[in-house]
């Protein structure tokens, strides 16, 4: 069954790169998108969930099944597992048993040696191997090595069920929120922490690209600064959640004041409103933003282009298409408005977009993800591997055993065999008929 | 540089080419030379990175171009590796040939514009990516020797030639056992890495689906062989997809992403 669910899984997780999969912004951009590329094919495909299949019913089934599956499978092989570390192991082996292991050799031992036992012993232990003896019509030994090993099977098992489990916590309950901060803006963070937009810089190498951004954030609380951080691509900011920087864009400083210095009252489209001096988003490159006089009953249209850069300024009076002002404006130069006594100046700054992110499963994944690897790389290089050997009338017998078919044990018996037969003596076929 | 590549290509298909000629003999004494050219093209590549390294002045793995020359250099080097510790020589010549047509595509099919030293991007300065690339390009190559292992596996099946088959299955079983916990860490470590950058640890990117498909085959393998006592032809055929699926990951994600319109942060 886990394998038929894994084997959807797959086929699931492929059917998702097949098709495009709709983002969590511009819904309807992406319906026109999905119309032009699929026609009329495109309603009943959405209907089955192909253009958001990692959250479509289907896909969620599935791994749960596959959850419910892991967890029964985890369930069942533990007290196996658990026996296979913990239960203690006969020293003493009958004689068929020496015949039939899947590794073995017996040794006709040479004259000269007088306590074989010791030998196999001193030989064993430097190899690692835990050691148990008994003597019953003749000597014998279980030699141990990973005894515990088979716990990281079932660890590994448990692993990936919490991590199944933590990704289910993040998909339920983690929130990424999306801000954008205006130049010296201040939002509000969590419970009484606020955060300000400090500043944003752009370090750059000697071809002019890209090589850094670094944004300057303070965490303020009650009105006093707690905190403050440069915040970069990599380098979040925590405090009680997460501050991730996204992205950037051009902003527009304007200043406004009459020409007795007057602060000029100012609203922005979203309908926030300052008076003196207020920030906006520039739009897109070459796209407008307005800005509202409401005491001078002027509308501006600012429009700004990264190349150069270039301002342009236009000011209309309500329900008139031709405006009263329309030129091209330096940075940081005050322009006079004709016919308003007010004097503009804008600057150009960065706005930042901020991703919030409280994610509780995160923490359990990680978590989880190590203890999986960790389970993994002990079940795969430390198998637990067992050798019995007995001594009786001239003769020494070796058995080789390891859990499942840990690659590498049938050289090292080998090698064992090989040291063995140069301290105990030659090599013989094992007996039909003994014991 | 791309003298360097030049003469590790040659030094590639020189080290395929005796390995094949052995294969075709029956083995003898060629074993050696196989091997020698092999370390001397594992020596030839090393210097390859290090050369790129120190061309770029950051870790070689931020282009296709260099997880490209990293990739050959894992195979190389992962190969020699199982070779000295398994004995198992006859994987040789298609472990080879992976590492050959790789190289020839980073050093010819990459557009030249792209094979030019760039600064690190701001999203690729993080503790995280070297382990997540270094990680990915020793598990590919882990992937790629056990691939090389399962197709030889397969051909000895075919034409009958039992002692190399059950040579080959050790090898075989060796890469695949050191290949899945690597594989393992570049997810893992890819995850950590989002979650610091962009604050979402899994985002169903087309690459990261991709290398969690191919992370899914690796897990059937491995639960169909113990589990189900798989063994033989049906397991080598699984081997191979796995190793498809990773090496779609590397090569065709990007172009699947531009086919199918998927966004992607891992398109270069």
């Amino acid at each position: 069954m886990s394998a038929v669910l894994l084997g959807l899984l797959s086929v699931l997780v492929l059917l998702g790169t097949l098709f495009p999969q709709q983002p969590g912004y511009d819904e309807l951009r992406w319906n026109t998108a999905i119309q032009n590329r699929y026609g009329g094919l495109a309603g009943p495909l959405a209907a089955i969930g192909l253009f958001n299949l990692y959250h479509s019913l289907g896909f969620r089934l599935n791994l749960i099944a596959l959850t419910l599956n892991l967890a029964a499978c985890t369930l069942r092989r533990g007290p196996a597992l658990w026996r296979a570390a913990f239960a203690r192991r006969p020293v003493v082996r009958p004689h068929s048993f020496y015949q039939s292991g899947p590794h073995r050799a017996s040794f006709t031992l040479a004259e000269n040696i007088t306590d074989p036992m010791n030998l196999l012993t001193s030989v064993l232990r430097r190899r690692g191997f835990r050691l148990h003896a008994a003597t019953q019509e003749g000597t014998y030994l279980l030699a141990e090595r990973g005894r515990w090993t088979p716990l990281a099977s079932l660890l590994s098992h448990v692993a990936a069920l919490a991590l199944v489990l933590a990704f289910g916590a993040s998909e339920l309950w983690a929130s990424h929120c999306t801000v954008v901060l205006l130049p010296g803006q201040t939002i509000p963070l969590v419970g009484e922490a606020l955060l300000r937009h400090d500043g944003f810089d752009i370090q750059r190498d000697e071809a002019g690209r890209a090589v850094q951004y670094i944004a300057h954030l303070t965490v303020l609380e009650n009105q006093r600064e707690v905190r403050r951080a440069e915040v970069r691509v990599n380098a979040p900011l925590h405090h009680r959640i997460g501050i991730y920087l996204y992205g950037y864009g051009p902003a527009l400083l304007v200043t406004a004041h009459l020409a007795d210095g007057t602060p000029v009252r100012l609203q922005a489209p979203e309908g926030i409103s300052q008076t003196g001096q207020i920030a906006l988003i520039s739009g897109g490159e070459g796209a407008g933003t307005e800005l509202f006089l409401p005491d001078q009953n002027l509308t501006l249209h600012l429009v700004y282009h990264s190349q150069g850069p270039r301002l342009f300024l236009q000011a209309f009076r309500p329900g008139e298409t031709r405006p009263i002002l329309a030129e091209e404006v330096q940075p940081n130069t005050p322009v006079d408005i004709a016919q308003s006594g007010v004097t503009l100046s804008i600057g150009v700054d960065r706005y930042l977009e901020l991703q919030l992110v409280h994610d509780p499963g995160y923490p359990w994944a990680v978590s989880a993800g190590a203890v999986l690897l960790a389970g993994l790389i002990v079940s795969l290089y430390l198998p637990q591997r067992r050798v019995w050997a007995r001594v009786r009338g001239g003769e020494a017998w070796l058995v080789g055993q390891s859990d499942r078919d840990a690659a590498g044990f049938a050289a090292q018996f080998a090698e064992l065999v090989q040291e063995l037969e140069t301290k105990l003596g030659p090599l013989t076929p094992p007996k039909e008929t003994a014991g | 540089m791309s003298i360097a590549i030049d003469a590790g290509l040659v030094a590639l298909g020189c080290a395929g080419a005796v390995y094949a000629l052995q294969l075709w003999r029956r083995g003898g004494r060629g074993w050696s030379l196989a091997t020698g050219l092999g370390a001397l093209a594992g020596a030839i590549w090393t210097a390859v990175i290090v050369l790129r390294w120190i061309e770029t002045r950051h870790w070689p793995l931020a282009t296709a171009y260099e997880f490209a020359l990293c990739f050959v250099w894992a195979i190389v080097v992962t190969y020699l590796m199982l070779e000295a510790a398994s004995g198992v020589r006859a994987a040789g010549i298609v472990v080879f040939a992976i590492a050959l047509s790789l190289a020839a595509y980073a050093r010819y099919l990459i557009p030249a514009a792209q094979q030019t030293p760039r600064t690190l991007l701001p999203a690729l300065q993080s503790t995280w990516f070297p382990i997540h690339a270094g990680t990915a390009a020793v598990g590919y190559g882990l992937a790629a020797v056990a691939a090389g292992a399962a197709l030889g596996w397969l051909v000895g099946h075919w034409r009958g030639w039992s002692d190399s088959s059950e040579e080959l299955d050790r090898l075989w079983r060796l890469a695949l056992a050191w290949s899945f916990p690597w594989l393992s860490l570049a997810i893992l470590s890819g995850a950590i890495w989002a979650q610091t950058a962009w604050g979402v640890w899994w985002n169903w990117d087309p690459k990261e689906v991709w290398a969690l498909l191919a992370w899914l085959i690796y897990t059937l393998i491995f639960h169909l062989r113990i589990y189900r006592n798989w063994r033989g032809t049906r397991l080598a055929w699984l081997t191979l997809l796995g190793f498809g699926a990773v090496l779609f990951t590397f090569l065709g994600v990007g172009w699947l992403a531009r086919t199918v319109g998927l966004e992607s942060l891992h398109v270069f």
